[in-house]
């Protein structure tokens, strides 16, 4: 987040500064693109150009704020990858290599030493094979620093549905991460 | 999400877990939400969470330098775009330049072909139906659509490759500024230049600062014996996409109409009222 400074940098943005641009894209562009990666991997950088490109020719009309600013330059991103969708057959999903992630025996800190070292790389494609919608939300709130009602309106959904489905995406890592224990062990007696 | 994880989900919820104690993955909702806000660190995630929490906090981890590899790409995409629109930072743009700013530099080139048609019609009398249909045909046949979203798209499939290199933004404004001011320095006073294309004619005032000021904004354009911008033909197109499909789109329209528009658009300096007007 930029903060304070936001008003004045985008108002020199909008005047057509690039060092101002320049700001505005270091500060949006690792989220913007850590959450395309999350819902389409494969392009994602692609997308993310695109994106910004857009953002630069729509500048001059954008008013709002600093959070408003986020919420427009994801929405454009997401409009961009519906888009995509249209044109192309699903990307497949990309499994997660097991070795992402530490042997469930790991215990106490040789695990979480482990853990501390996963890569964003991991940690985005982990939350990328959670169900596709739950993905999203969760990458929007995690990486996009968003709250319920900024998600809410980028995935154009009610945010109470948008809750569930992050809480929902947020048990599923809990219960991948947690191994088979809980999450096997419960799903063999609900399928009884 | 599959019927299966959804019936899994449902069961779950519907189905307390007697087996085997208590649900040790329940999440009471202000746990779960500063978990997604980044508010709770790892440590101080319930336990069946801790790990969740550090692939979390691992996604939203600071920025790496390659996250940030497109920078000059996009600023240089940035600029490109800036100084296709003539005084950017003019108060209360009026949504018909918003328009035109849509069309980039397609729409520049777009401009100085149609001043180009106004000052020809001008001369004959013949306008503005026709010039509205040069505009309709131009736009049509340069393949740019409508909709914001089509017309973002193309342009960014081709920023994607050509923006790292293209210094020619002024030019396309240049070009388009020397068009309207010819146009409308031939139409002064008379009729035909006051109905030729008005939406071109608000563009010129906005780019001016206002209507009454047009002749200082054209001066140096007007005096200086009607030469467009040497600049637009000298250049290959390969140089800058958003050039090449401006030009194209002139000569397109130039066929349709008999030729002498889009050679007009291409030597800016050759005076188009030299040329044999198509419809007579």
């Amino acid at each position: 987040m930029i903060g304070a400074d936001f008003d004045a940098i985008l108002a020199a943005a909008k005047h057509g500064d690039e060092r101002a641009f320049a700001v505005l894209y270091r500060d949006l562009q690792p989220p913007l693109l850590r959450y395309l990666r999350v819902i389409a991997p494969a392009v994602c950088e692609d997308l993310a150009a695109e994106t910004w490109l857009e953002v630069a020719r729509g500048l001059d009309r954008f008013e709002g704020g600093e959070a408003g600013f986020r919420s427009w330059v994801f929405t454009v991103a997401r409009h961009r990858m519906v888009d995509l969708r249209r044109r192309e057959a699903r990307q497949p999903v990309v499994p997660v290599p097991p070795e992402a992630f530490p042997d469930r025996s790991d215990a106490g800190d040789a695990a979480d030493a482990a853990l501390t070292a996963i890569s964003t790389r991991a940690a985005l494609a982990l939350i990328g094979s959670l169900p596709p919608d739950q993905a999203e939300v969760v990458a929007l709130r995690i990486v996009g620093g968003l709250d319920v009602a900024q998600v809410a309106a980028i995935v154009a959904k009610r945010p109470g549905t948008v809750r569930v489905l992050s809480h929902r995406g947020l048990r599923r890592l809990a219960e991948r991460l947690e191994g088979g224990v809980h999450a096997s062990g419960r799903g063999g007696a609900v399928t009884q | 999400m599959s019927d299966e994880d959804a019936l899994d989900d449902e069961m779950r919820h519907l189905r307390p877990p007697s087996g085997f104690g208590p649900d040790p993955l329940a999440l009471d909702e202000g746990t779960a939400e500063r978990l997604l806000a980044g508010q709770l660190h790892p440590a101080d995630a319930p336990p069946d969470y801790r790990r969740a929490a550090m692939v979390l906090a691992a996604a939203a981890a600071p920025p790496s330098p390659d996250e940030l590899a497109g920078e000059r790409q996009a600023v240089a995409a940035f600029t490109a775009v800036a100084r296709s629109i003539p005084h950017r930072a003019a108060p209360r743009r009026q949504p018909v330049l918003t328009r035109f700013v849509s069309f980039k530099l397609a729409a520049a080139a777009t401009i100085a072909a149609l001043s180009l048609a106004g000052v020809a019609g001008a001369a004959t009398g013949t306008l503005p139906d026709p010039a509205q249909r040069v505009a309709h045909q131009m736009l049509g046949g340069a393949g740019v659509p409508g909709p914001d979203d089509h017309a973002a798209q193309t342009a960014g499939d081709k920023s994607s490759t050509t923006s790292g290199h293209h210094p020619t933004g002024p030019d396309a404004t240049g070009a388009a500024k020397a068009g309207l001011c010819r146009a409308w320095a031939a139409g002064q006073g008379g009729e035909n230049g006051k109905k030729f294309d008005a939406t071109a004619f608000q563009a010129l005032a906005e780019a001016a600062g206002g209507a009454g000021r047009i002749a200082e904004y054209c001066a140096d354009v007007i005096s200086s014996g009607g030469h467009g911008q040497q600049g637009q033909s000298s250049k290959p197109p390969t140089t800058d996409a958003e050039h090449g499909q401006g030009q194209g789109s002139g000569q397109g329209s130039g066929q349709g109409n008999g030729g002498g528009q889009g050679q007009g658009q291409g030597n800016g300096g050759v005076p188009p009222s030299t040329r044999p007007n198509p419809k007579h």
